[in-house]
């Protein structure tokens, strides 16, 4: 079965989240990079709009800690993304690469992309396989 | 929940970085604080305590910010500013929106089987009463419905309020505070008594309700000239947008205060509290119960036996 494609706008489920990451970080990467922005911001949504349904799911199922971790992670990708996306437009995208600064933000946004993906992963890991009963419909 | 993302992004768009403070005073932006209460609502009788904290901080982070910008004489774009543009309360409902049904299912409070039967379901039986009885029940009719009273007296006395609109108002505020209306709730034999108590001509000059049959809603005192003619020009007009404006207006003022009670319930020491109050915020949500039955519940519960 292929991985569940971050760049597609089809469904992409909690469990499917770690599979979908993988390959998001390699595309981060490469030089694509620099000509995927708008598609890459739209990724970072629907990952997004996943771990947030897992993150009320643990408020839900009384886990707030483990939200709160998730929430946390999710967040500093999204202001990774911010950043990136503010600096790129700030110095125009065909120059962009270029720019140390730009440089910078778009290793931060790989490597917030990377933290939320060991995030997941270990919250997958410590919270009881029964919790996550019903999540993905 | 989603509706209420979809409602907040919608307003945002519309209104733009330097309309903020026009948004924040617009019946649009009422709408929201109405539809955000009423998830506040959903959350607590569920006894997501966690959830509905975070949408609270969510809420309050948006809405600090909005603020913020509403004072500011250049305001950036506003998907230059991270909040904006990342949104994080409405991704919150969204995520919620989701889950709706697990989060029924999996709610922390039964919904009470055992609601009592509202005492003033049927009107009472009429009887005779001295005026100072009378009066007294009144300011007490008053007191209990002190909220709407407000709204519809801060309605009419806006400048800002048109008269058509202050029409609507009137016509809705007789539906509780109008002499016949005041007369059949408290089992008056006499509506005239009504006329004559004086809290309730207080009550008429300040909504500016018909004191006698044949007399427009003429008496509230300090109208000028101008507000008198337009006013008359509204009472020939046809039905507008501006009449259901107003009437929703008043609905969303009601199913406010019937929500705010059953929180109220909800937070309250009472026995079976939660329970009670899950069940009634089912039942009103299903259109099973009015407002005026919900309210009247509340009030049976919280009297002591």
């Amino acid at each position: 079965m292929n991985s569940p494609d971050v760049y597609k706008p089809e469904r992409i489920v909690w469990g499917g989240l770690p599979d979908a990451m993988g390959p998001w970080v390699q595309s981060l990467r490469s030089d694509r990079f620099w000509v995927m922005l708008l598609d890459n911001v739209r990724a970072s949504e629907r990952v997004r709009d996943v771990a947030m349904k897992a993150v009320v799911w643990l408020e839900m199922k009384g886990l707030p800690d483990q939200a709160q971790k998730l929430d946390d992670a999710v967040q500093s990708m999204r202001e990774a993304v911010f950043a990136c996306r503010q600096a790129m437009a700030a110095h125009g995208p065909s120059k962009a690469q270029d720019v140390p600064e730009v440089q910078a933000r778009r290793d931060a946004w790989v490597a917030a992309v990377e933290h939320l993906c060991a995030v997941v992963g270990q919250v997958m890991a410590d919270v009881p396989p029964e919790v996550w009963e019903g999540i993905d419909g | 929940m989603d509706k209420l993302a979809d409602m907040i992004e919608s307003a945002l768009k519309r209104y733009g970085s330097k309309n903020i403070r026009t948004m924040l005073d617009s019946e649009d932006w009422r709408d929201i604080q109405a539809r955000y209460n009423e998830v506040r609502t959903e959350l607590l009788v569920q006894g997501q305590v966690e959830l509905l904290q975070r949408v609270e901080a969510g809420h309050d982070k948006l809405q600090d910010k909005l603020a913020e910008l509403a004072c500011q004489d250049d305001p950036p774009n506003l998907k230059d500013v991270y909040l904006f543009w990342d949104m994080p309360f409405c991704a919150t409902l969204r995520a919620m929106a989701s889950i709706r049904e697990q989060l029924k299912t999996n709610s922390r409070v039964q919904a009470s089987k055992n609601l009592p039967k509202p005492k003033a379901s049927a009107d009472p039986p009429k009887r005779s009463w001295t005026q100072p009885d009378l009066d007294e029940a009144i300011r007490e009719y008053k007191a209990k419905r002190s909220p709407s009273f407000q709204q519809y007296v801060s309605l009419l006395d806006d400048p800002k309020t048109p008269a058509s609109k202050k029409k609507a108002i009137r016509s809705q505020a007789s539906k509780m505070f109008g002499r016949n209306v005041i007369a059949k709730n408290l089992g008056v034999k006499s509506a005239k008594m009504v006329s004559q108590s004086a809290p309730w001509v207080a009550i008429a000059e300040a909504l500016g309700l018909e004191r006698r049959a044949g007399r427009a809603g003429t008496v509230r005192p300090a109208r000028i000239g101008h507000d008198i003619a337009v006013e008359k020009a509204s009472v020939a007009a046809s039905d507008t947008d501006e009449y259901a404006a107003a009437e929703a207006a008043i609905l969303r003022a009601e199913r406010e205060e019937t929500l705010r009670r059953i929180r109220q319930l909800a937070e309250s020491n009472l026995p079976g509290a939660k329970e009670s109050a899950k069940a009634l915020f089912d039942e009103y949500q299903a259109g099973e119960k009015t407002d005026d039955q919900v309210r009247q519940t509340i009030e049976t519960l919280q009297t002591p036996v």
